[in-house]
């Protein structure tokens, strides 16, 4: 079986089930690199900058290798002053799903990886990030085998951490979709999404399709390509868990064996995101 | 301030300049650009005799070449560059940096735009791409508050122009960085140049109803009243509602001072797949409106007739969209 990587947490989990996570993972031999960080907004506030520091001296500690996360949208001053703040006080490799983060890591001459929302379609992209410092990728989500194949026919081929287990994420917004259940604007969510369940978006036939996680837009079904271990290519490094309810984590042996309910693949074959397809 | 409109056709683009536009942008019929659908795109034989009249006229023409290259057909996205290199475009609107690499190593002085699928949504990014590709502008994802965009032209070289979207359909995630599309149908703007590609979408009656499908998907139930919004997964009308964004399109009208203030060079008027009809329209009210022959309220009142569901937003501009 190939290593797990542990993806960061988009959804709110509360501060003790973010703790308790990290705890069990940090002695988890399946997991070799950890990402950590709030992603999604850090309106939450449901750990301190300072407490990120501490989980990841912990997982450290334990011989993990920690990569800080830099929020998947950045566009405004004090999300750039962030930026800023993480490669000051983490001198650790770095996520990047932008090209903020990408100018940030280059200009700092840090590795870092490329998360899945960089659009690296093809090889001219992939050799130029690698040349700025990108060490591990994780392909976009949308790019199955074949593009993958493609892809990587005739280049240096970098770690190859593949999106495996999770709710993808598949858009943001500068509105918060959270927020906007309830009437409220971003400016004044009230950390709604602290107390208030993500919504499950269901088509008026009741197909539950999507879900909406502060800002951003999330995939219902669960990808799961853990399931296809035995067939995946040589190329693929690592498996990128991400975790969207802390149950799941002592479910993940279930996961490898077989396709659950509401699990898709689609993407991985060439086709819709949420289907489930057979190989 | 630039008044740039959309292209599909050379039939649209000549509507445009007739009506004002300064600049028309294109895309080559195909793949190689965020607008893949049938009618929409220009064989290379009329790009270069539109860019020739354009220039005649002392107009400019813009090709998109901004959706990412496909492993194994590369070749299709380097001769669109390579074409508007020798056909002397006035700016190559590139999303994909391995394309922006290559339109480098064949020519120092053709000018790159940064597409808004290029998501530089900040100044550092912004500021790496000129850095690293010599952009003269940058196209601004639908993600930025006025106020943000005013920081930003105060950051950033005084020599990297700020293009925003002026009018038009209105995507509420941002650019270069959505796979709704794709994980409804497959297909998707990174992977294949469009959203929602028409063949996977369906209008079926269902008694006094029309059902609104993509690839199945239920997205809307309309009655003979209700306008048709767009078939994305965006705007569908979900039983929690329009969760993500109700069906409406941009305007700026209203905010043409402040982005003016904010330093912006170019507004984009979204819509190559619309006709010459909307070309023609809505160059000449956003004509009129920059140069001051008529006022805000009245363009939108105008524009409200092209725009979704017939309803206009000022979008993630101003705070109360967000």
């Amino acid at each position: 079986m190939r290593p797990f990587t542990l993806a960061p947490i988009a959804f709110a989990w509360s501060a003790s089930e973010l703790m308790a996570l990290y705890k069990s993972v940090a002695h988890d031999p399946r997991f070799t690199r950890i990402y950590i960080g709030e992603v999604v907004c850090r309106k939450r506030g449901i750990l301190s900058f300072t407490q990120w520091l501490a989980i990841a001296e912990q997982l450290q500690a334990a011989g993990k290798e920690v990569v800080f996360s830099l929020p998947w949208l950045i566009n405004s001053a004090s999300d750039e002053h962030y930026v800023e703040k993480v490669l000051t006080h983490w001198s650790g490799p770095i996520e990047a799903n932008d090209l903020t983060a990408v100018a940030a890591a280059s200009a700092a001459s840090r590795p870092f990886v490329g998360g899945n929302q960089l659009a690296v379609y093809n090889s001219a992209t992939l050799s130029w990030l690698m040349g700025q410092g990108m060490t591990v990728w994780s392909p976009p989500v949308e790019l199955g085998k074949a593009w993958l194949e493609g892809l990587l026919a005739n280049t240096r081929i970098p770690h190859v951490e593949l999106f495996a287990f999770g709710q993808q994420m598949l858009g943001i917004s500068a509105r918060c979709m959270h927020a906007r259940s309830a009437g409220l604007s971003r400016a004044n969510c009230q950390q709604l999404c602290l107390t208030k369940p993500s919504e499950i978006l269901k088509t008026r036939e009741d197909q539950a399709l999507l879900v909406a996680n502060g800002h951003t837009i999330m995939s219902s079904g669960e990808c799961n390509l853990l399931a296809l271990e035995y067939s995946m290519p040589e190329y693929i490094g690592s498996f990128r868990i991400s975790l969207s309810k802390p149950e799941q984590f002592a479910k993940l042996d279930s996961f490898q064996r077989q396709m659950q309910p509401n699990q898709v693949n689609g993407f991985w074959f060439t086709k819709a995101g949420m289907v489930s397809a057979m190989q | 301030m630039e008044v740039l409109c959309p292209a599909g056709s050379p039939t649209m683009a000549m509507a445009a300049f007739e009506n004002g536009a300064d600049a028309v942008y294109v895309g080559v019929s195909g793949a190689t650009n965020a607008r893949n659908f049938a009618g929409a795109g220009f064989s290379y034989h009329d790009i270069e005799a539109l860019i020739q009249y354009a220039h005649q006229q002392g107009k400019h023409v813009h090709l998109a070449v901004n959706t990412f290259a496909k492993p194994g057909e590369e070749a299709k996205w380097y001769q669109a560059i390579e074409q508007a290199i020798s056909f002397n475009a006035d700016a190559l609107i590139l999303a994909d940096l391995g394309l922006m690499a290559y339109a480098r190593t064949l020519s120092d002085s053709v000018v790159l735009h940064a597409s808004v699928q290029a998501s530089a949504t900040s100044v550092a990014a912004a500021k790496m791409l000129y850095d690293q590709f010599a952009i003269e502008r940058v196209v601004l994802p639908r993600v930025l508050s006025v106020k943000e965009i005013a920081r930003m032209r105060k950051a950033l070289p005084s020599a990297l122009g700020i293009e925003v979207f002026g009018f038009g359909s209105l995507c509420p995630m941002v650019e270069g960085r959505c796979y709704l599309s794709g994980y409804a149908t497959g297909k998707s703007p990174n992977s294949y140049g469009a959203c929602s590609p028409g063949k996977y979408v369906s209008w079926q009656r269902n008694g006094e109803q029309t059902d609104l499908r993509l690839n199945g998907v239920l997205l809307n139930q309309l009655d003979s009243n209700t306008p048709a919004p767009y078939p994305t997964l965006c705007k569908a009308n979900y039983k929690n509602g329009h969760a993500i964004c109700s069906p409406e399109s941009l305007s700026t009208a209203t905010l043409i001072d402040e982005l003016r203030d904010a330093g912006v060079c170019s507004l984009k008027i979204e819509g190559r797949q619309r006709g010459p009809v909307y070309a023609g329209k809505v160059a000449r009210f956003w004509r009129d409106l920059v140069d001051g022959r008529c006022t805000p309220n009245q363009v939108d009142q105008q524009l409200q007739k092209f725009a979704e569901g017939s309803q206009l937003t000022q979008g993630a501009y101003t705070e109360g969209w967000r």
